[in-house]
C-alpha cells in the first residue's frame, strides 16, 4: 500500500470527519519499519456501545492510541488520527514520531474490514509523547508537539452535529488539551473522563495558564 | 482575474496530491478545508501589472531599509521591543549582495477596482510549496492551457547564486510545529536536489564564533554556509540562552537578514515622512497601503492592526470577527497603543466564481533579491483573510491570439 491508500482508508472522502486526519505522520510512511510491536486490540472496558451525542479522544501513548481506535471502530466509531509530529531527520530527538507509522498501516488493514457509517461519531486519536520535551543537550532535535484548538472540531461544530459530550480517555488530562476542554465546556459541551478501566464520569475543566 | 472551480470528482485526488506531492499538511484548520475548490486565473495585463506593482514596492523597502540601517536615529517610531534595538545596533556590516532578500506583498482587490496592499511579509514570508508546486497541479487537474511562476525555482536558483555548491544549509524553525516544517521541508528538499546539504534545526541550534554561524546539531556540527530563517525575528529575543544576537552581524549568507526588521513591523509607514525627507521615494507604497497613523489618532472608517501581526490575526474588521474579539482588539489597542497602527480601512472587492459564489482574495507577490518570483493566494468568504482562509493555486490566462 502506498501512503496516500493507506490515508485514504483512514480519511474515506464521504466520511462526515475524515477531514480533520492529519496527513503529517502519513506523508513518510515506510513500510520497512521493523519494530516489534503487539497488535493485540485492547478491550474496551468504559464502553460497550457507541455513546450518544459524544464523540471521544483518546489521549494516551500513540501505539495504544492507534489500537485503542481500531478497538473503538468495531463498537462503531471512526477512528481521526490528528497526530502532528514531524521526524527529526536522522537528529536525536525528543520525540520519537515515527513509531506510530506501522500502526498506521496495520490499522489501515484492519479498517478495511470493518463497515463504518459515512456519519459515524469520530474518536480523535493523540499520542501522549507528544509533548516529551526534555532536552539533554542544546544539540537535541525538539520534534515535541502541541495539540492546538485548530487541530478538532469547534463546539459549535460539535453541537451542530448532535454531539454535546466530549468524553476524554487518558492517563491524566495534558496541558495542552486541557485548554481546548476548558473553551469546549464554556460554550456548552459537557466533559466526560475515563483512565479506561473506572466508569466514565462528568468533569469540570479548570482554566489553566499554558505557554509551550 | 478568475476563480475556476475544481469538480467535486477531481478534488478528490486533487486534495490528497496536494497533501502528498505539494507539501500542504495542514488542510483543516478548526472547520475550514483550507484547500479552496477553486484555482486564481490572472490574465497577463493583471500578471504584468503586478510584477510592475511588486517590482516598485520591493525597490523602496530596499532603498528604506538601508538609509535605516544607516541611520538609527530615526527608528524610535517604530517601536520595536527593546531586545531587538540593540542588537540592530549591529547590522551595520550588512552587504545585501551577500544575503538572499525574500519578501512578499499581499495585494487585494478593492470596490473601486484598484490594487490596495495590506502588508509586506518581509521577515519570513511563508507559502512556498503553495506558490510552487500547487499552481502545476492544478494546471495538471484542470488541464487547462494555463501557465505559472515557480517561486521555488526562483528562490533556490537566488540561493545557488550566493552560495557554493554542496554548501550546508540550515533550516531554522520552530521545530514542533508541522505547518512551519512543511515550508522548510520543501525548501530543503529543493536545495538538496542541487546538491547542498540542507539541515533542519531551531534557532538555538546554531551559535557563532568570529560571525560565522556554527550547527550545533547532533547530527551536524560544524560551519553553516547558509541560514534560512523561518522563525520569526520578534520570536528570537525570548531564547535562552541569548545565542542568537549572532543572527545580527552574522558573515554567514541569510535569508532572511534581520534587516527585515525595519518593513515587517506595521509602524513602518509612520516613519515615511523622514524617508521622503531624506531622498527616499515611497511613492508606490503610499498609493497602494491605505493611509496608516497612531492609534491615539485614530478615527470612524479607520481599524486596528497590530505592529507585529501575521497572517491577518488581531485585526480589527468588524464585520469579520466575532464581538468579543473585535472589543479585545479595541480594549489591547488602547492598553498597549504603541504594539498598534490605525489604517484606513479598504473595502476589498469579492470575486464571483463560476458556480456563483463570492469570495474575497489576498494575492500575496513574492520578490528575490527585488524580481518579482510568484504568488501566494488565499480566500475567503469574509474580507478578513487570516488562517481560516483557504489556499488557492495562482496561475495565468495565456493571451488569446
Amino acid at each position: 500500500m502506498t501512503n496516500k491508500e493507506v490515508y485514504k482508508i483512514w480519511a474515506p472522502y464521504h466520511a462526515k470527519w475524515s477531514n480533520w486526519v492529519r496527513p503529517v505522520p502519513f506523508i513518510y510512511l515506510d513500510e520497512k519499519i521493523d519494530e516489534f510491536i503487539d497488535y493485540t486490540l485492547p478491550h474496551i472496558n468504559y464502553l460497550n456501545e457507541v455513546l450518544d451525542n459524544t464523540a471521544i479522544i483518546v489521549d494516551i501513548n500513540g501505539i495504544d492510541s492507534i489500537k485503542e481506535g481500531i478497538s473503538l471502530s468495531k463498537i462503531g466509531y471512526r477512528p481521526i488520527p490528528i497526530f502532528n509530529g514531524t521526524n527529526s531527520n536522522n537528529a536525536l530527538s525528543t520525540t520519537n514520531n515515527k513509531v506510530i507509522e506501522p500502526l498506521l498501516i496495520w490499522g489501515a488493514l484492519e479498517l478495511q474490514k470493518i463497515k463504518l457509517k459515512d456519519n459515524a461519531l469520530p474518536v480523535f486519536l493523540l499520542d501522549e509523547n507528544r509533548l516529551n520535551r526534555y532536552k539533554i543537550n542544546r544539540g537535541i532535535f525538539d520534534n515535541s508537539w502541541d495539540v492546538y484548538y485548530q487541530d478538532l472540531p469547534s463546539s459549535k461544530y460539535f453541537l451542530n452535529n448532535n454531539i454535546d459530550k466530549i468524553l476524554v480517555r487518558a492517563n491524566k488530562i495534558n496541558k495542552d488539551l486541557n485548554k481546548i476542554l476548558y473553551d469546549y465546556q464554556k460554550n456548552n459541551l459537557k466533559i466526560l473522563f475515563t483512565n479506561g478501566f473506572e466508569p466514565i464520569k462528568e468533569i469540570k475543566i479548570k482554566k489553566i495558564k499554558y505557554i509551550n | 482575474m478568475k476563480l475556476v472551480p475544481i469538480t467535486d470528482e477531481k478534488y478528490i485526488n486533487y486534495r490528497i496530491d496536494a497533501m502528498f506531492d505539494c507539501y500542504k499538511w495542514d488542510p483543516q484548520f478548526v472547520d475550514n478545508n483550507t484547500l479552496a475548490r477553486y484555482v486564481l486565473v490572472l490574465s497577463e495585463k493583471e500578471y504584468k501589472e503586478l510584477v510592475e506593482l511588486t517590482e516598485k514596492l520591493d525597490l523602496e523597502t530596499i532603498e528604506a531599509e538601508k538609509f535605516l540601517n544607516n541611520n538609527l536615529q530615526y527608528i524610535k517610531p517604530l517601536y520595536l521591543p527593546k531586545k531587538l534595538t540593540k542588537e540592530i545596533k549591529k547590522m551595520k556590516n550588512y552587504d545585501k549582495n551577500k544575503h538572499i532578500r525574500l519578501m512578499r506583498y499581499d495585494f487585494h482587490p478593492t470596490i473601486d477596482n484598484k490594487w490596495q496592499i495590506s502588508e509586506v511579509n518581509s521577515d519570513v514570508p511563508g507559502g512556498f510549496a503553495e506558490a510552487s508546486l500547487l499552481p502545476k497541479l492544478a494546471i495538471k487537474t484542470l488541464k487547462e492551457d494555463y501557465y505559472s511562476i515557480d517561486f521555488g525555482e526562483i528562490l533556490s536558483n537566488a540561493i545557488s547564486r550566493k552560495i557554493k555548491k554542496k554548501g550546508t544549509i540550515m533550516f531554522v524553525h520552530c521545530t514542533s510545529y508541522s505547518d512551519d516544517r512543511q515550508v522548510m521541508q520543501y525548501i530543503g528538499d529543493k536545495m538538496k536536489s542541487l546538491g547542498y546539504n540542507s539541515i533542519y534545526g531551531a534557532a538555538d541550534h546554531l551559535i557563532f564564533k568570529n560571525k560565522q554561524a556554527i550547527s550545533i546539531l547532533n547530527n551536524y556540527e560544524g560551519k553553516v554556509d547558509c541560514i534560512f530563517r523561518f522563525t520569526p525575528l520578534e520570536w528570537l529575543k525570548d531564547i535562552k540562552p541569548k545565542t542568537w544576537s549572532g543572527y545580527f552581524d552574522t558573515i554567514t549568507p541569510s535569508c532572511n537578514h534581520p534587516i527585515a526588521i525595519f518593513a515587517q513591523t506595521k509602524r513602518f509607514p509612520l516613519i515615511w515622512d523622514i524617508l521622503e525627507q531624506n531622498g527616499i521615494k515611497m511613492t508606490t507604497w503610499r498609493k497602494l497601503l491605505p493611509d496608516t497613523k497612531e492609534v491615539k489618532d485614530f478615527e470612524e472608517g479607520y481599524i486596528y492592526k497590530p505592529a507585529c501581526g501575521r497572517v491577518g490575526e488581531n485585526i480589527s474588521i468588524k464585520e469579520a470577527c466575532s464581538k468579543e474579539e473585535y472589543l479585545k482588539i479595541i480594549k489591547d489597542a488602547k492598553k498597549h497603543p504603541k504594539n498598534y497602527v490605525v489604517q484606513k480601512k479598504f473595502f476589498s472587492k469579492p470575486i464571483k466564481s463560476a458556480d456563483g459564489k463570492e469570495y474575497h482574495i489576498c494575492l500575496g507577490s513574492y520578490t528575490v533579491d527585488g524580481k518579482q518570483a510568484g504568488f501566494y493566494a488565499r480566500i475567503s468568504k469574509l474580507p478578513r483573510i487570516d488562517s481560516y482562509a483557504a489556499d488557492i493555486p495562482v496561475v495565468i490566462e495565456r493571451n488569446k491570439k
